[in-house]
């Protein structure tokens, strides 16, 4: 269980839901968010484009 | 959709946050109530709506202007309640509902050029949360242009959160400062909210797509569950990126929204799992639809009745169909045989045991099958649904 809480911090950290890293982590060195960013927008460019409509309600 | 076009961000989303970080306080409320106001004209003429449902911003004037006679206590409030509750009658009921008095397909009532406006389910369910909070005092008024702010705040408007006014004023009067800590989390949340929603959930829509009548009629009924699944993963990492998105663009505002998700499938219980999935549409039933039928403070069998009521009213507000209504009473049923459960155990219901590790994982097990299952009602008609059972269980077509 403590894994799986653990892991799930660092998820909330990396996708930028929790202001602040687990405990023990460092704050982001302007490399690696600048990587991370990367990661993301490459991700997202070889993605997108899809048909895609917002599943959950009609409006 | 809205979040994933370069409109959205390079018209909107950035022009409007740096504008609203620039200005001076007087002027917070007019950026966000005429950029929300440009955002809801743009997509409505080239998303949803067309030209009348761009005209439907006059919806959201018309409820600014009205909620300036609501008092503490005053009976007018319910005239809020109703314009909402009117609004989504006509644009989202009203075919449904009369489909229902002549099923036949002669419906001499049918509204052929219907369209639903941009965001009406959220829109609606804030207008009556104003309305009704002002009534029991429970918040204050704000000017008109903070009340035009709250309800045309563009990142929420499509696919909430829903937002409590309570909670938004007190941020709109003094936002976050800290430019450089909510830029770099909001654009952190923003692209992982589109990684989540390019990358995984459009996808799965390679499994889900699959169920239908045809395919299902043609399939082996080992694949059924897995399609199922992949349309439940695919269902809550689509909405929660949009969550993602909304509350990263509020917080390149400064603006704190509250969460919707948190971990809902790895909840051990079906209680817990609605106050993990759409946390904000919740905590909304409970308030202003769970509490006035009398909440938990009646008798066992009025509570269960509550319950289902509210579900089935879930149901409806996430589709005019009787397959949501069905969805909506299945898990109101599956919160009833929860609370039992635990009442027959000698657990108060509203206190959190601790189960064993076996007793967790049957629960979480039991919980996560429930909700998979639930959303088969969710995806097809109801008998598109009754065929994917049977041929689930029986192999027949």
């Amino acid at each position: 269980m403590k894994t799986l809480e653990e892991t799930k911090k660092w998820l909330e950290w990396l996708g930028g839901s929790s202001d602040r890293p687990p405990s023990g982590g460092c704050r982001w060195h302007p490399w690696a968010r600048g990587i991370w960013w990367g990661i993301l927008a490459i991700l997202i460019a070889c993605f997108c484009g899809q048909s895609s409509r917002f599943l959950y309600v009609d409006f | 959709m809205v979040f994933n076009t370069f409109s959205y961000f390079l018209l909107f989303l950035l022009p409007a946050a740096i504008a609203f970080r620039t200005v001076s306080a007087g002027w917070r409320p007019k950026v966000l109530a005429l950029s929300g106001a440009a955002f809801f004209v743009y997509f409505s003429i080239t998303a949803v709506g067309g030209v009348g449902g761009a005209m439907c911003l006059g919806l959201f004037i018309w409820e600014a202007a009205v909620s300036r006679i609501y008092r503490t206590g005053s009976r007018l409030c319910w005239v809020g309640v109703a314009l909402a509750l009117g609004i989504l009658a006509m644009f989202k009921y009203w075919n449904f509902a009369t489909g229902l008095v002549w099923p036949s397909g002669a419906n001499p009532w049918r509204w052929s050029g219907a369209f639903l406006p941009l965001g009406i389910s959220f829109f609606t369910f804030e207008f009556i949360h104003y309305a009704e909070d002002r009534r029991l005092g429970r918040t204050e008024a704000g000017t008109f242009w903070e009340y035009l702010a709250f309800i045309l705040f563009f990142p929420t408007m499509v696919a909430g959160p829903i937002k409590r006014y309570q909670d938004f004023l007190p941020a709109l009067r003094a936002p976050s400062t800290d430019w450089a800590q909510d830029w770099e989390r909001g654009i952190t949340r923003i692209l992982a909210g589109l990684v989540k929603k390019f990358a995984v959930a459009d996808v799965l829509t390679t499994y889900s797509s699959h169920l239908n009548a045809s395919d299902i009629a043609a399939a082996r009924p080992w694949v059924l569950p897995v399609w199922l699944l992949a349309f439940g993963l695919q269902i809550y990492l689509d909405f929660s990126a949009y969550s993602d998105i909304a509350i990263g663009s509020a917080r390149l505002f400064g603006l704190p929204v509250k969460e919707n998700f948190d971990w809902p499938y790895l909840q051990t219980d079906l209680a817990a799992f609605w106050r993990h999935w759409h946390m904000s549409l919740t905590r909304w039933l409970t308030d202003y639809v769970y509490i006035p039928l009398g909440g938990s403070r009646v008798g066992t069998v009025r509570v269960h009745a509550n319950v289902i009521a509210v579900m089935l009213v879930s149901g409806l507000w996430h589709g005019a169909g009787t397959n949501f209504l069905l969805w909506g009473l299945w898990h109101g049923v599956g919160l009833g045989v929860h609370r039992g459960w635990r009442m027959l155990h000698g657990e108060a219901v509203t206190t959190a045991a601790v189960p064993s590790p076996a007793g967790r994982f049957a629960g979480w097990a039991l919980t996560f099958t429930h909700v998979n299952i639930g959303w088969a009602f969710f995806i097809m008609d109801l008998p598109t649904a009754g065929k994917f059972f049977r041929h689930l269980v029986t192999g027949w077509h």
